[in-house]
């Protein structure tokens, strides 16, 4: 079990000097999930984006992140790019503003593809059906036709998540992708996660506001509140025996959502 | 109080709605659930007026749905008010939050600008939120903030009934719970008449009394609450929904 | 406050200049140190001195005065000329929006030919039809500039439309007009009101550039343009006479323009 990413005292602040973020450390090893749960503003967000680079420009960071020994803010933007799509995935909240309104998606695919490996057009199209089926998308010729907008929510869900597998990463960094997702393809989503990772060994940073998918979903588990990491651990620990007081609050309401079975307390 | 009669709603040729037919008495609480492309928006557009059936009728005690004339319209959205989902883009972004919750009270009530401010004040406390807030702009509130000012604007002329109109979905959890708590609590008061529309049923015990359930456009069943869990009796497609969150409750209960 | 201003020293230093340029307009005939169509043949072209800080012309007119009064011929008129242009491009513009689908593109077809005619050849072309003078200068200009606020305001109010919080406001029982006064131009002024700044400069250009050209004002009027005609003709003997209304001609619109840029950032 090695570290894979490594996140140290990382700190965010905006112009005015407050800090959005506070001194978070926190690691993620090969083949586990590691979920970060906060609320709006919490500064979750802020994280993922920075492991990405894709920070605001009126933010600044400081701090150390490591991926496998490299210290990433240390390379040049061109290097962290090329690290950004070709060893840490990304999917977001929003799958149609992440994948391009007026092209084709098979496009995409094989245009994501060949600027990153030099295969032909002819193998990029069979990488990417292949990659959409093992998303469970049915009908992969249709979906590789369509544009984002003539495909439903969760299946642009799924594109995307097909998208950043196809080069393989070894992280997958998981921001909200399923907020915008009504319950059943929600589960649906959370499930091909689940499946995906246990197939491929990849890390997932899971960003999240619900703690009861981290449940299921998580080895490890933070928990982020206004800026910092309140409280982190194994998922066990966390949620049977939690330390801190919003931890307890938002293990509480989980615990409440199946207070439903039988007894219904409506007047 | 609202019945809807084999409504049918075709939108480009596609149908959205099919014969869907249903009726809220006064003082009950109903909650239409589906996925996302159930047409359960569409319902709540129709509802509003804001979009017109294809066939089929809506009547609120007893009116028709309105299509012409700006007074039918007023009485209609007298009676029945709707919250949206939070957008961020619901209220005026140029006016501020006192100007946006003023605005239904100038145009179905004569109140003079005292009264308007009384009332104004009175159910953004209900509401939970602090007086300072409403000298800002929408933009400047949280999304907790946001939706509960949105609901101050349509309660505060008194509707007969409400509809919302997945109005907890854009919010994290423990918001959610929040918001539900606070509409029990101005249902209890008031004695509101609720539609509630969702795509998630684990929010809906002590919510509703009765839910129907929507797939495709068409009605699948339409049960009282406290049989939801019953799974001998519901439509396998109600029990998919439930088990959605099952994988989730599973592993809950094995880590607690 | 104090940060913003530090932040934009530059536009608040245009700024201040503007607030300053308009009340040394409106206070010309106060604070102007002499009359500034008196002629006096013995006090002619005179370079800047103390009683005369920016010189005397050819006639012996201080200069300082003339400048001073050219406020409110070279910049006035601009907002007259804009605000008309504004209000007819909110009237036909809004119009334009709500009509069928006929009557909108055959606006669109008018508006296309317009703005398709170079604005400073129509205004030539205007003024050679209804002779010089400002008059017709201003109408002129009036002409060439509607087609593009009653494009760009229609494309607005398109969008506008379409946005929740109209739906919303109809629901809160808001119909017709007051829907388009209260929620939908106060939305989209501030793009409009950035778009007139900028354009003031444009503005205070073609007037003046019109004038020079000897088409728009005519002598003796202080317009700072048929004052840079009048200088050209003396550049060897009393540069200062071109130098002064060229230079406020080139400050003034310089000023909008940083403000109207700075404006447009914000957006």
């Amino acid at each position: 079990m090695t570290t894979l990413l490594e996140v140290k005292n990382l700190n965010i602040r905006n112009k005015e000097g407050q800090s959005l973020v506070h001194n978070s450390s926190f690691s993620l090893e090969t083949g586990k999930t590691y979920a970060l749960i906060g609320e709006s503003g919490s500064g979750k967000t802020l994280t993922s984006k920075a492991i990405l680079d894709m920070l605001p420009a009126h933010l600044q960071m400081s701090g150390d992140i490591v991926l496998q020994g490299e210290h990433l803010q240390q390379l040049s933007r061109k290097r962290w790019r090329s690290i950004r799509g070709g060893q840490i995935g990304a999917i977001f909240q929003h799958p149609e503003q992440a994948l391009h309104p007026s092209i084709p998606i098979g496009r995409q695919f094989v245009d994501l593809m060949r600027s990153h490996l030099p295969v032909s057009r002819y193998e990029a199209e069979k990488q990417a059906k292949k990659m959409l089926s093992q998303v469970l998308l049915k009908d992969t010729s249709h979906v590789m036709s369509s544009y984002a907008h003539e495909l439903s929510g969760g299946m642009n869900q799924r594109v995307m998540i097909a998208m950043a597998l196809l080069l393989k990463p070894k992280i997958l960094i998981a921001d909200e992708p399923t907020s915008a997702l009504d319950v059943k393809t929600q589960a649906e989503i959370i499930f091909l996660l689940k499946e995906l990772i246990l197939d491929t060994e990849m890390s997932m940073l899971f960003i999240t506001h619900d703690l009861l998918i981290s449940g299921y979903l998580a080895d490890t588990i933070g928990v982020m509140r206004e800026g910092k990491i309140i409280e982190q651990g194994s998922k066990e620990n966390i949620i049977s025996a939690p330390e801190h007081e919003y931890t307890q609050e938002l293990c509480r309401h989980c615990s409440q959502r199946f207070l439903g079975k039988g007894e219904i307390p409506y007047a | 109080m609202l019945e809807i009669q084999r409504l049918y709603k075709e939108i480009h040729g596609r149908p959205i709605l099919q014969d869907i037919h249903f009726g809220i008495e006064d003082g009950e609480s109903l909650a239409i659930v589906g996925e996302s492309g159930s047409g359960k928006s569409t319902l709540a557009q129709l509802i509003m007026a804001l979009k017109q059936p294809t066939s089929g009728h809506i009547f609120f005690d007893g009116r028709p749905l309105p299509s012409k004339g700006i007074s039918s319209y007023r009485e209609w959205y007298r009676d029945i008010q709707i919250v949206f989902q939070n957008t961020g883009s619901t209220l005026n972004p140029a006016m501020s939050l006192f100007q946006c919750l003023e605005e239904p009270l100038i145009h179905f009530t004569r109140y003079n600008r005292a009264e308007r401010k009384h009332k104004v004040l009175e159910y953004w406390g209900k509401v939970g939120l602090n007086e300072n807030l409403l000298r800002n702009r929408p933009g400047k509130l949280s999304g907790g903030q946001y939706q509960r000012a949105c609901l101050a604007k349509a309660l505060l002329t008194r509707p007969k009934l409400l509809i919302c109109d997945e109005m907890v979905s854009n919010l994290d959890v423990l918001l959610q719970q929040q918001m539900i708590e606070l509409l029990i609590s101005i249902q209890k008061e008031q004695g509101l008449t609720l539609l509630f529309i969702t795509h998630d049923l684990t929010l809906l015990p002590g919510l509703c009394s009765n839910i129907m359930v929507l797939k495709e456009g068409k009605q699948v069943e339409l049960f009282s609450t406290s049989a939801l869990y019953d799974e001998a009796e519901r439509d396998p497609y109600t029990v998919s929904l439930l088990n959605s969150s099952k994988m989730f409750e599973t592993a809950w209960n094995q880590l607690t | 406050m104090i940060s913003i201003i530090r932040a934009n020293k530059l536009p608040t230093a245009a700024l201040l200049y503007i607030i300053l340029l308009i009340i040394t307009g409106l206070a010309a005939p106060w604070i102007s140190p002499y009359d500034p169509f008196h002629t006096n043949h013995q006090q002619k072209l005179l370079p800047p001195s103390v009683a005369h800080p920016f010189g005397t012309d050819y006639l012996g007119r201080d200069l300082l005065s003339r400048v001073i009064h050219g406020i409110s011929e070279s910049v006035f008129p601009v907002f007259i000329v804009l605000s008309v242009v504004m209000l007819i491009g909110l009237l036909v513009g809004t119009w334009s929006a709500f009509l069928g689908n006929k009557l909108d593109m055959l606006m669109m077809s008018l508006t296309d030919i317009f703005t398709a005619l170079p604005s400073m050849l129509l205004t030539i072309v205007v003024v050679g039809f209804l002779g010089f003078g400002m008059e017709n200068v201003y109408f002129a200009v009036i002409l060439s500039w509607w087609a593009k606020y009653v494009r760009i305001i229609r494309g607005l109010i398109h969008d506008v439309k379409k946005e929740p919080y109209i739906t919303a406001s109809r629901v809160s029982g808001a119909f017709g007009l007051r829907i388009i006064t209260r929620h939908m131009i106060p939305n989209i002024m501030p793009q409009i009101g950035t778009m007139l700044i900028l354009d003031v400069s444009k503005v205070i250009l073609t007037l003046s550039g019109l004038s020079f050209l000897g088409i728009g004002a005519q002598p003796p009027s202080p317009e700072w343009g048929v004052m840079l005609l009048d200088g050209k003709n003396y550049l060897q003997v009393a540069p200062w006479m071109g130098f002064f209304p060229g230079f406020m001609i080139f400050l003034t619109a310089a000023s909008f323009q940083i403000i109207g840029e700075r404006l447009r950032r914000e957006r």
